[in-house]
């Protein structure tokens, strides 16, 4: 798969130069998907296979939910659930879709998504450590 | 309810009990603290595992510094001295941090000169 991520400027310029001196050409992307590898393979015991269950189904309804915004016009303005890429459940709060969904279908994976621009959720509270 | 504030936070910091549920049914019960800068409440990230949590949205979070991170939500119940909101949504973090989804629903009134705060359900 194709992804895009955020590097620093000079971080990105350092990596450039060390993997064209060490590995003599563009091979960028290949260097990073060995360190993915690497970093994943020394943490495998955080791979817990009903979590990675969990994650993947959670992410197949958000790509339902992408998928399907477009037919979803009529609940503009509202929180909609979906469970296996069907609308189970409409609220004018996340709270309200995800406490009839869970009523419908037990607590299990679904994934409530606002019809309209998603807001951001403002956390400003830094603690200063002493 | 009348709460002191906790002199573990420098400056203190108004704290309450509270048990958090998840829709399971499993609780703990522990310390959070009241944000009201927080739009979001936020549980730490050990209670994943502890209550079983599953996510069940997604949202972007954006920082003191301005930057933006998504993070995935949970629906979780909170109880404050017997009160109770079903379903709260929350993103895992370090701390138990009570934002105004779930702050909105009471009457809180700091008073930091006293060290105390005060909640009223209405």
């Amino acid at each position: 798969m194709k992804t895009t991520i955020e590097v620093d400027d000079r971080l990105w310029k350092l990596f450039s130069m060390v993997v064209l001196r060490e590995r003599g050409g563009r091979k960028r992307g290949k260097v990073i998907e060995e360190l993915i590898r690497k970093y994943v393979e020394a943490r495998k015991f955080l791979l817990d296979p009903e979590l990675m269950d969990v994650v993947d189904s959670l992410e197949r309804e958000r790509e339902n939910f992408k998928r399907m915004l477009p037919k979803l016009r009529r609940y503009k303005g509202k929180y909609v659930a979906l469970k296996d890429g069907v609308v189970i459940s409409v609220g004018d709060s996340k709270e309200e879709a995800a406490a009839k969904a869970y009523e419908k279908v037990g607590y299990s994976v679904i994934y409530v998504g606002y019809v309209g621009k998603e807001r951001e959720v403002r956390l400003p509270s830094p603690r200063v450590i002493r | 309810m009348r709460i002191p504030y906790s002199e573990e936070y420098d400056p203190p910091a108004p704290v309450v009990e509270v048990v958090v549920r998840s829709p399971r049914g499993k609780s703990v019960r522990l310390w959070a603290l009241l944000d009201s800068g927080a739009d979001i409440t936020v549980f730490p990230r050990e209670l994943l595992d502890e209550l079983g949590l599953i996510p069940g949205s997604t949202v972007l979070v954006k920082g003191y510094d301005g930057s933006t991170e998504e993070h995935y939500s949970y629906f979780i119940e909170v109880e404050v001295e017997g009160v109770m909101r079903s379903l709260v949504e929350a993103v895992a973090g370090e701390d138990m941090l009570l934002g105004r989804n779930f702050l909105n629903g009471l009457n809180v009134t700091l008073r930091g000169k006293d060290l105390e705060a005060e909640l009223i359900d209405p």
